[in-house]
């Protein structure tokens, strides 16, 4: 009986210490937060663009089998407001009518365009532009996955700084404005984060959002809620320690020539976003080249997120074989000082309290509740733990739907607020088991070498959507 | 077992008052909102009018209100917009309540005092441009650079030698940036920029960006100092430079930049490649075609774009028949030709 004592009093320290730092990191991101706030008031962001002609930006975004939604993806692309930048839109070997609909829509044809980067890559057929468009370039390759698609564009891109995009992804006007002011202010910046925001519900009018709403369907709420409290407490905390390790894949800036240097895109993995960050952190330290990684929660990218349990369920395997594989790779950085703060607490977090969380977690019901049939602690002892780690998941939840409120209160209407702070409060039943169940088979996976992409299916951003699925290959 | 229990009521009671908490704030941004937008529904109509060239009344509020803070707020969003004498008409408007906000300029948040300094510098350049020449030195570098931003603006060279003196604290910051800065001044900066540019003493990087600023303003008596900073080992200041002379420059700079095509460091190949295509002479396309076969796809394209600029088209179409890289760039440019 003493193994589970003991058991219990590490799951006990545990479950104190990954609150402890989340709670820190949730204060760190108010302070930050108010202080970006203030600062962000001060610049004129207008004039910036005006005189930032001198950092050309190309936006890179793979596409998949995405006829449902690249057409509009592409035209809300080409209205952003910044002075100098061109589209790089990668057609990763698409079945459907990705090509055909980009050609057809925006007068394709073949052209000339010399590699400026030589990354490995599939076959790439065909690199096609446009005379009505001449900043967007479609680079027509075999498929190879998403790194791969990432890096056959860098191969084309022409910026100083580069852009990844998913193809789902609509950019607010002025966010490339907003992100390349980092690269702006100091040069040693090598890669930017910016937010990601659920478009499920929003309004979305010429590839524009016009009204930001909460989704109808209570899977992507409760997202809605991840998503605030990963970017506005996790990442912002996290950055104001210097420790900005994932930058989503969705919406990213990187300098063009460090991660050319650094390799560009792992297609070992599936979690590429992440393994280039770590790898850049690796890369400039190794190499004593000074540099920044940040995250500003500002610029604002909308994404699709799944709306069925099996997607949902695939998205969160394969975000966890994605960290599991990071970890694995990178693992000589964990806990040296030579790495900084990511080597000595960013990774290790993850690793303690991201990666084996599930295994943690799932471990420590089972024990607490084999102690009480054993007698060995009482079931209202149960109970009270079980309710105290639902107390505290939902402060956390309040707390980030604080912040958005105190910070860009996107969400305006009240019964939005109110069903945002609902879902803080019920997550806890139900919702976060299955997320630690399908993060536990993403270890499995992991264990077992999968490097499956899976299924998304599109919607569409039209405000009468159809349902075109997309099957991904393996290799994705 | 109680402990626990107090724990629990504790969080129950904290996750409860942190809902309604926010349910405050909600109501407080709301009423807020409104506020502001009765605010800006009220005066926006009457800047407007003053723009228009029409004379409403002053405004009649106390200087010390929320009310008068958010019209200043306004008026210095019409008047970035504006230019000439709408712009002085929204300015002289407001100058009645212009005091409003004057405390945040010394406010212990940087982000505020950034905020009143980029406010202050539209609303009330001549009154403040001394504290703007003073919170050049301030102890937060993003309340600096504001404050260097309000001060290079046309035709005001007054304080632009103090804002180059502090060049060298921003040179994290992006050299084009920085350039656009310093030459939105206009012709009056020109000599001062030489003067910078020149100098051996200043930062090889703040002199790159002196000769930035010099390339937008065209300057051309900048080159003969541009063509004598070539041969610096700093490769940022030669590029600058090069660029400099490519701008404003003529092929009595040609003889300066040749050698420059065999620098040890491909972007100033590359630059150099480009600059002998806008002042180079027809015998300069046989140096470019002897080192466009690089590995370098930018010196490639750049070459080729170079030749092309200098003789006709035909010696381009000779390479584009070429295999790899050559041939490529060559075929790339030949796009650019619209005849072809």
């Amino acid at each position: 009986m003493m193994w589970i004592t003991i058991f219990n009093a590490f799951v006990i320290v545990y479950f104190a210490v990954l609150n402890a730092v989340y709670i820190t990191l949730m204060v760190i991101a108010f302070r930050r937060l108010r202080r970006y706030v203030d600062r962000i008031h001060s610049l004129d962001i207008d004039g910036l663009v005006a005189s930032s002609g001198g950092l050309p930006i190309s936006l890179i975004t793979p596409a998949f089998n995405e006829e449902a939604t690249i057409v509009q993806s592409v035209r809300s692309l080409l209205t952003l407001r910044y002075a100098e930048y061109e589209i790089v839109v990668v057609n990763d070997g698409s079945t459907d009518g990705t090509l055909d609909r980009l050609i057809e829509a925006y007068d394709l044809h073949p052209v000339e365009r010399v590699p400026t980067a030589s990354i490995a890559t599939q076959t790439v057929s065909h690199v096609y532009g446009s005379d009505r468009h001449p900043t967007l370039f479609v680079v027509d390759k075999a498929n190879g996955g998403k790194a791969d698609a990432l890096n056959a564009g860098l191969n084309y891109a022409r910026g100083s700084v580069f852009c990844a995009l998913d193809g789902d992804t609509l950019l607010e006007p002025d966010s490339l404005a907003r992100m390349v002011r980092p690269f702006l202010e100091d040069a040693t910046t090598v890669a930017v984060g910016g937010i990601i925001r659920i478009v499920n519900g929003c309004d979305v009018e010429s590839g524009a959002v016009e009204d930001v709403a909460l989704p109808q369907g209570l899977l992507p709420r409760f997202q809605v809620l991840e998503y605030l409290r990963a970017f506005l407490a996790t990442r912002v905390g996290w950055d104001a320690v210097g420790s900005t390790l994932i930058i989503s894949g969705a919406f990213g800036a990187f300098r063009r020539s460090t991660v050319g240097a650094a390799g560009g895109f792992d297609t070992e993995t599936v979690g590429e976003d992440m393994e280039l960050v770590v790898r850049l952190h690796r890369h400039c330290r190794e190499t004593g080249t000074p540099y920044r990684v940040v995250f500003i929660p500002d610029p604002v990218a909308w994404t699709e997120v799944p709306e069925s349990l099996s997607q949902l369920a695939r998205q969160r395997d394969r975000w966890q074989r994605g960290l599991a594989q990071v970890l694995w790779r990178h693992r000589a950085m964990l806990g040296r000082s030579k790495y900084g703060v990511p080597g000595t607490v960013g990774l290790p977090f993850l690793f303690f309290f991201e990666l084996l969380s599930p295994i943690v977690e799932l471990m420590g019901w089972a024990i607490l509740i084999l102690a009480a049939v054993l007698g060995v602690i009482s079931p209202p002892y149960v109970v009270a733990f079980l309710l105290l780690a639902v107390f505290m998941g939902s402060a956390l939840s309040i707390t980030a739907v604080a912040l958005e409120e105190l910070s860009f209160r996107r969400y305006r209407r009240l019964s939005d607020l109110l069903i945002l702070l609902t879902i803080g409060l019920v997550e806890s039943f139900g919702y976060r088991q299955m997320t630690t169940y399908w993060r536990l088979h993403g270890l499995w996976s992991w264990l077992r070498g999968d490097r499956q992409w899976g299924d998304m299916q599109r919607r569409g951003f039209a405000s009468q959507p159809t349902e075109t699925p997309s099957k991904v290959p393996a290799g994705r | 077992m109680t402990g626990l229990l107090t724990i629990l009521i504790g969080l129950f009671l904290l996750n409860t008052a942190f809902a309604v908490v926010i349910l405050l704030i909600r109501a407080k941004n709301s009423l807020k909102a409104k506020r502001l937008g009765r605010i800006e529904a009220k005066w926006e109509p009457v800047l407007i009018d003053v723009i228009n060239g029409d004379d409403p009344p002053p405004p009649d509020i106390p200087a010390s209100s929320g009310e008068a803070r958010h019209v200043l707020e306004i008026a210095a969003r019409l008047a970035r917009r504006l230019r000439g004498p709408d712009r002085q008409r929204v300015i002289a408007y407001v100058q009645p309540i212009v005091r409003a906000r004057r405390h945040e300029l010394v406010s212990r948040s940087a982000g505020k005092r950034a905020a009143a300094v980029e406010l202050y510098s539209v609303l009330a350049f001549d009154e403040h441009k001394a504290y703007f020449a003073e919170a050049l030195d301030d102890r937060s570098g993003h309340v600096s650079i504001v404050a260097a931003r309000s001060l290079c603006r046309p035709d005001q060279d007054e304080y632009f030698t103090d804002v180059l003196r502090h060049l060298p604290r921003y040179t994290t910051w992006s050299q084009g940036l920085l350039a656009q800065m310093l030459a939105s001044v206009g012709p009056s900066a020109m000599p001062h920029l030489r003067t910078y540019l020149a100098s051996p003493a200043n930062p090889p990087a703040a002199r790159a960006t002196a000769a930035a600023a010099l390339r937008i303003l065209r300057d051309p008596e900048s080159v003969r100092i541009a063509e004598e900073a070539l041969d610096h080992d700093d490769p940022e200041l030669v590029v600058s430079c090069l660029r400099l002379i490519r701008a404003v420059g003529s092929s009595s700079s040609a003889p300066a930049v040749r050698p420059l095509l065999g620098h040890k460091a491909f972007f100033v190949r590359s630059e150099a490649s480009t600059v002998l295509g806008n002042i180079g002479s027809p015998g300069d396309v046989e140096l470019i075609i002897d080192q466009i076969d690089t590995d370098s796809p930018w010196i490639a394209i750049r070459s080729a774009r170079a030749i092309l600029a200098l003789s006709d088209a035909d010696t381009l179409d000779a390479l584009a028949s070429e295999e790899g890289l050559v041939g490529a760039a060559a075929r790339e440019i030949l796009q650019e030709v619209p005849s072809r």
